[in-house]
C-alpha cells in the first residue's frame, strides 16, 4: 500500500521545468506566459534545474534544435518524471492535470527512460557527435575541459572554461544560448545564439495584445526572481497575468523604485561594458528603477536589445551579476541571433601546474 | 595501552592519507585527504586530553583548506578538476627536500629532552594560552590588528567599482 | 558512558534535530507564501526520486560532502546546553564553543565538495561561493561567539549560560547578538546568504543533485541553521533559565521548555531576515562582512574585554 501512496503524495507538489521556444509569434509568447501563470496558480514550484524537475513542460511547438535540446534535457531528469507538450494556452489545464495523474502513477516510462550521462546547464546542443561547439565535454578518454586564456594583466596564463549557458536556466530568456568564456566565475567573453532563430530578423507584434506594462512586468518578474525577492516577483507576476487597475500598477512600481534593499542588492552592475550600448540605462539598478517607474504610465515600451548586444554587455561581469544584467536587459529572442562559430579550444601548452598523465 | 594502540592507528591514518595526497590525480581529492590527515592528528590530540588544541587543529585546518581551494578555483578553473593531474612536480628536488625535512624533524623529536614529570595540574587550555601569549601579548595584539586591517583594506579596494578590467 | 541515562540524549539528538529542522522549514515555507506541509511533501518526493550522476563526476567526494553536512549539524548541536538535567548539554565539553564552531566550518567543506563533485559549471560556481561566504562570515561569527565567552571567562556554553542570570548577554552586548544572528544565517547559507544554492545558478551546489542527495543537502542546511540558532540561546539568552525580569519562574517547567521558547524566537528572527533582504551577490555580502561587520565585531569584543578587565 505504502508503495502506491508515496508517489501520490509526492505528486501533490510537482516541480515543473518549462522549456519554451523563442516567442517569434504572439501565440508562442501567450503559451509561455499562460504556463507560468497556471503553474503559479496551482502552487507548484518551478524547478531550478533538470535534476529538480518532476514535470518537463514544453510550452509551444519547437524547431529542430530545441527538440534536440528537450531530448537531451529529458534524458537527465531523474525518475519518476513526466513530459508534457502543449501547443496552446487552452491545452495547459488538461495537460498539467494529466501530468500530475501520470506522476502519481509512477511517471512516464519508455525505452529512453534511463538516466543518461548529461549535464543540465550546459547540454549538448548539436547533432554531430564529435563535440558540440562551445560546450565543455566530459567523459573518459581525453576530456577537453579547460583551455588557457590569453595572458591576464599580470602576465599569468589562467585556465579558461568554455560553456554554453542556457536555455534551461531559471528566469532565462526563451531559447537563448550564451556561449561564454569563464575565468573562475568571471565572464570574459560571451556570444549569443537563439536556437532555431538565426538572426538578425524583423518582428512584428500586435501591439494591443501586450502592453508596455506587460513587457516591463515580465522583465521585472525575472530580475526580482533572480535577486531572490520572491514576494515582489510573485506580485509582479500576478499583476502581469491579471487585470490590474492603473493605480495598482503605479503603486507597485513606486514601491519597487523606492526599495533601498533592492537598490543595494542590484547596485554596482554596469550595463555598458562595451562600446555597443544595449539599453539606455547605464546600470542594472537604473534599468530596474526605470522599468518600475514606468509602470502604470503612458511611456513607450522599454528598449529590449537584440540578444547579441545583450551578450556583449555581460563581458567582465561575475556570473551572478551577469545573470541579473541579462534579466534586466531582457533581450528579445524573437529578434534571433547566431549561429555562433564554436570557440576554438586553445592550444594545450604544458601548464606550470598541470602535468598530465599519459 | 588502549591509548598507545589508538595513537598508532591514528598515526597510521594520518600518514596513509598524507601519502595519498600525492598519489591521487584530482585537486579536490588531494585537498580532502590532506584535511583527513590533519583531522587524524587532531583526534590524537583529543585522545591525549588536549581538547582545545585538537579542536583548533580541525577548525584552522578546514579553514586553511578552504582558502587553498579559493586559489585553486581562481587560478585553475577546470570544472570539478577531474581532468587527471599529478600532484607532484620537480620529483627529484622534492624528494631531497622531503627527506631532509623528515630527518631534521625526526632527529628533533628523538633528541629533545622531553619532560618526564606528570602533566602540570590545571586547565591545559589556560596553560597553553599563558605560554604562547604571556610574554608576547603586545606583539601578538599589534600583529593581529595590523593583519586584520590589511585584509579589510584589501577587500575594500578589490570590491570598489572600476577595479575590474 | 555505559549508563543508559546519559546515552539516551545522544541517541535522540539526531531525530530531535530532524524534527525541529522540519518545523523550521515549515515556518520558512509559510513565510515565503507556501503551505506548511510543503517540507513533508518535499521530503517524500525526494525519497521517491531517483538519484543522478553527471559525466566525469566524482560521486564519492560529493556524497562524502552531502553526508558530512547533516552529521556536522548534529555534532554541533551535541555541545549545546538544551536544558537537559545536569549541565544541560548532551555532551559536556569544556571547550564547547570551539567545537561548535569547528563543526560549522566542516559544513562549508561539505557544501564545496557537494558542488565540486558533479563536474558541472553551475554546481562548481555554487560550491565555490561557499568559500568567500564562509571566510567572510567566520570572523564576525567567531568574534560574536568569543565575546560572551570573554565576559563569562569560559569556553563552556553551560558556564556562559549560567553566567548571565542577572543580565542576558543579548542586552549587555547587543551588537554581538545581532552579529551572531546575521553570521548564523551566513554559516547556514540561508536567506540573504543563499548564494551558494542561488537560483541564478539553477540551484548552485545542489543544481545537479537529485533524490536522496538533494534531500541531504537541503535537510542538512535546515539542521545546521537550527543547530546554530540553538547556540544563540545559551550564549546570549540565558539558556534554559527564565527571563531575569520575571523574578521567580512563572511556568516552573523543565529547563528545556524555556530553551524551546527562546529557540523559537531566534528562529523567527532568522526567518524574518529572509523577508527583509533579497539574496546578496558575492560582492555585496563580502563588502558587508569585511567593511561593516568585522570592525563592529572587533569593537564589541574590545568593549566587553575592557569592561571585564576593569
Amino acid at each position: 500500500m505504502v508503495v502506491s501512496v508515496l508517489p501520490r503524495i509526492a505528486a501533490r507538489r510537482p516541480h515543473v521545468l518549462t522549456i519554451a521556444p523563442a516567442p517569434v509569434t504572439d501565440d508562442l509568447l501567450a503559451v509561455r506566459l499562460a504556463a507560468e501563470s497556471e503553474i503559479a496558480r496551482r502552487g507548484w514550484p518551478v524547478a531550478d534545474s533538470p535534476a529538480d524537475a518532476d514535470v518537463v513542460l514544453v510550452a509551444g511547438g519547437l524547431g529542430r534544435r530545441m527538440t534536440a535540446l528537450v531530448r537531451s534535457v529529458w534524458a537527465t531528469v531523474p525518475r519518476p518524471r513526466v513530459l508534457v507538450t502543449v501547443r496552446s494556452a487552452g491545452e495547459l489545464g488538461p495537460g498539467l492535470d494529466s501530468a500530475q495523474e501520470r506522476l502519481a502513477r509512477g511517471g512516464d516510462s519508455s525505452d529512453r527512460d534511463r538516466v543518461e550521462w548529461a549535464r543540465s546547464a550546459d547540454v549538448d546542443l548539436t547533432d554531430d557527435n564529435d563535440g558540440p561547439p562551445g560546450v565543455i565535454m566530459g567523459g573518459a578518454g581525453a576530456p577537453v575541459m579547460a583551455g588557457l586564456a590569453d595572458d591576464d594583466r599580470d602576465g599569468l596564463a589562467l585556465d579558461a572554461l568554455h560553456v554554453a549557458l542556457g536555455p534551461v536556466l531559471p528566469h532565462w530568456p526563451a531559447a537563448l544560448v550564451v556561449h561564454a568564456l569563464l575565468a573562475g566565475d568571471l565572464v570574459t567573453d560571451a556570444r549569443a545564439e537563439v536556437l532555431d532563430v538565426p538572426g538578425p530578423r524583423e518582428v512584428t507584434r500586435r501591439r494591443d495584445a501586450y502592453t508596455p506594462d506587460h513587457v516591463r512586468l515580465d522583465s521585472l518578474v525575472r530580475v526580482l526572481g533572480l535577486a531572490g525577492a520572491d514576494r515582489a516577483a510573485a506580485r509582479a507576476r500576478a499583476l502581469r497575468d491579471g487585470e490590474p487597475a492603473p493605480g495598482e500598477l503605479a503603486a507597485f512600481g513606486h514601491r519597487l523604485a523606492r526599495s533601498r534593499t533592492l537598490a543595494w542588492t542590484l547596485g554596482g552592475i554596469p550595463l555598458a561594458a562595451t562600446d555597443h550600448v544595449a539599453v539606455p540605462e547605464p546600470t542594472v539598478e537604473a534599468r530596474v528603477r526605470a522599468l518600475a517607474a514606468g509602470l502604470g504610465g503612458s511611456l513607450a515600451p522599454p528598449v529590449r536589445p537584440a540578444p547579441h548586444r545583450a551578450a556583449a554587455a555581460l563581458v567582465g561581469l561575475e556570473l551572478g551579476a551577469a545573470r541579473l544584467a541579462l534579466a534586466a536587459m531582457d533581450p528579445d529572442t524573437a529578434l534571433g541571433a547566431g549561429p555562433v562559430e564554436p570557440f576554438r579550444p586553445a592550444e594545450r601548452h604544458e601548464h606550470h601546474h598541470h602535468e598530465h598523465h599519459g | 595501552m588502549t591509548l598507545l594502540i589508538m595513537a598508532a592507528a591514528l598515526g597510521a591514518v594520518a600518514v596513509v592519507t598524507g601519502i595519498a595526497v600525492f598519489v591521487v590525480d584530482s585537486m579536490a581529492r588531494a585537498t580532502f585527504l590532506l584535511l583527513a590527515s590533519f583531522v587524524a592528528v587532531a583526534v590524537l590530540l583529543l585522545a591525549f586530553g588536549l581538547a582545545y588544541l585538537g579542536i583548533v587543529v580541525v577548525l584552522m585546518m578546514t579553514i586553511e583548506m578552504m582558502i587553498m581551494v579559493v586559489f585553486m578555483v581562481m587560478l585553475m578553473m577546470n570544472p570539478a578538476g577531474l581532468e587527471p593531474m599529478t600532484m607532484v612536480h620537480n620529483r627529484a628536488g622534492s624528494r631531497v627536500i622531503a627527506l631532509a625535512v623528515f630527518v631534521v624533524l625526526a632527529a628533533g623529536a628523538l633528541l629533545v629532552p622531553w619532560p618526564t614529570r606528570p602533566a602540570a595540574p590545571g586547565d591545559p587550555t589556560t596553560a597553553l594560552g599563558a605560554d604562547l601569549m604571556g610574554p608576547q601579548m603586545l606583539t601578538m595584539t599589534v600583529l593581529g590588528l595590523a593583519l586584520l586591517a590589511t585584509i579589510v583594506g584589501t577587500v575594500a579596494l578589490s570590491v570598489s567599482p572600476g577595479s575590474r578590467r | 558512558m555505559a549508563d543508559p541515562a546519559t546515552l539516551l540524549p545522544l541517541l535522540l539528538l539526531a531525530p530531535a534535530l530532524v524534527v525541529v529542522a522540519g518545523l523550521a522549514a515549515a515556518g520558512g515555507a509559510v513565510t515565503s507564501g507556501d503551505r506548511a506541509t510543503a517540507p513533508v511533501v518535499e521530503t517524500l518526493r525526494l525519497l521517491t526520486k531517483q538519484r543522478r550522476r553527471t559525466p566525469a563526476d566524482d560521486p564519492l567526494l560529493a556524497r562524502i560532502g552531502l553526508t558530512v553536512l547533516p552529521v556536522a549539524a548534529v555534532l554541533a548541536l551535541a555541545v549545546v546546553p538544551v536544558g537537559l538535567p545536569g549541565t544541560g548539554a548532551p555532551v559536556d565539553l569544556e571547550v564547547g564553543v570551539v567545537w561548535f564552531n569547528a563543526m560549522e566550518v566542516l559544513a562549508w567543506f561539505a557544501v564545496w565538495t557537494a558542488g565540486w563533485g558533479p563536474n558541472a559549471v553551475t554546481a562548481l560556481v555554487g560550491g565555490y561561493r561557499t568559500l568567500p561566504l564562509g571566510l567572510a562570515y567566520e570572523l564576525p561569527h567567531m568574534l560574536a561567539i568569543i565575546t560572551p565567552a570573554i565576559a563569562a571567562g569560559s569556553l563552556d556554553p553551560a558556564r556562559i549560560s549560567a553566567a548571565q542570570h542577572g543580565l542576558w548577554y543579548a542586552v549587555w552586548m547587543p551588537v554581538a547578538f545581532l552579529l551572531y544572528l546575521v553570521s548564523t544565517a551566513a554559516m547556514a547559507f540561508w536567506g540573504p546568504f543563499a548564494a551558494p544554492l542561488g537560483r541564478d545558478l539553477a540551484g548552485g551546489a545542489g543544481a545537479e543533485h537529485a533524490g536522496l542527495d538533494r534531500l541531504l543537502l537541503h535537510a542538512g542546511r535546515w539542521m545546521l541553521l537550527v543547530a546554530a540558532a540553538a547556540m544563540a540561546v545559551p550564549l546570549f539568552l540565558g539558556g534554559g533559565a527564565p527571563p531575569p525580569i520575571t523574578g521567580p519562574d512563572p511556568f516552573s517547567g523543565p529547563a528545556w521548555s524555556w530553551f524551546a521558547i527562546k529557540l523559537l524566537v531566534v528562529l523567527a528572527l532568522l526567518l524574518g531576515l529572509r523577508r527583509v533582504m533579497p539574496v546578496l551577490r558575492m560582492e555585496r555580502f563580502a563588502t558587508l562582512a569585511w567593511v561593516v561587520l568585522i570592525p563592529l565585531a572587533v569593537a564589541q569584543a574590545l568593549v566587553v574585554t575592557v569592561v571585564v578587565l576593569v
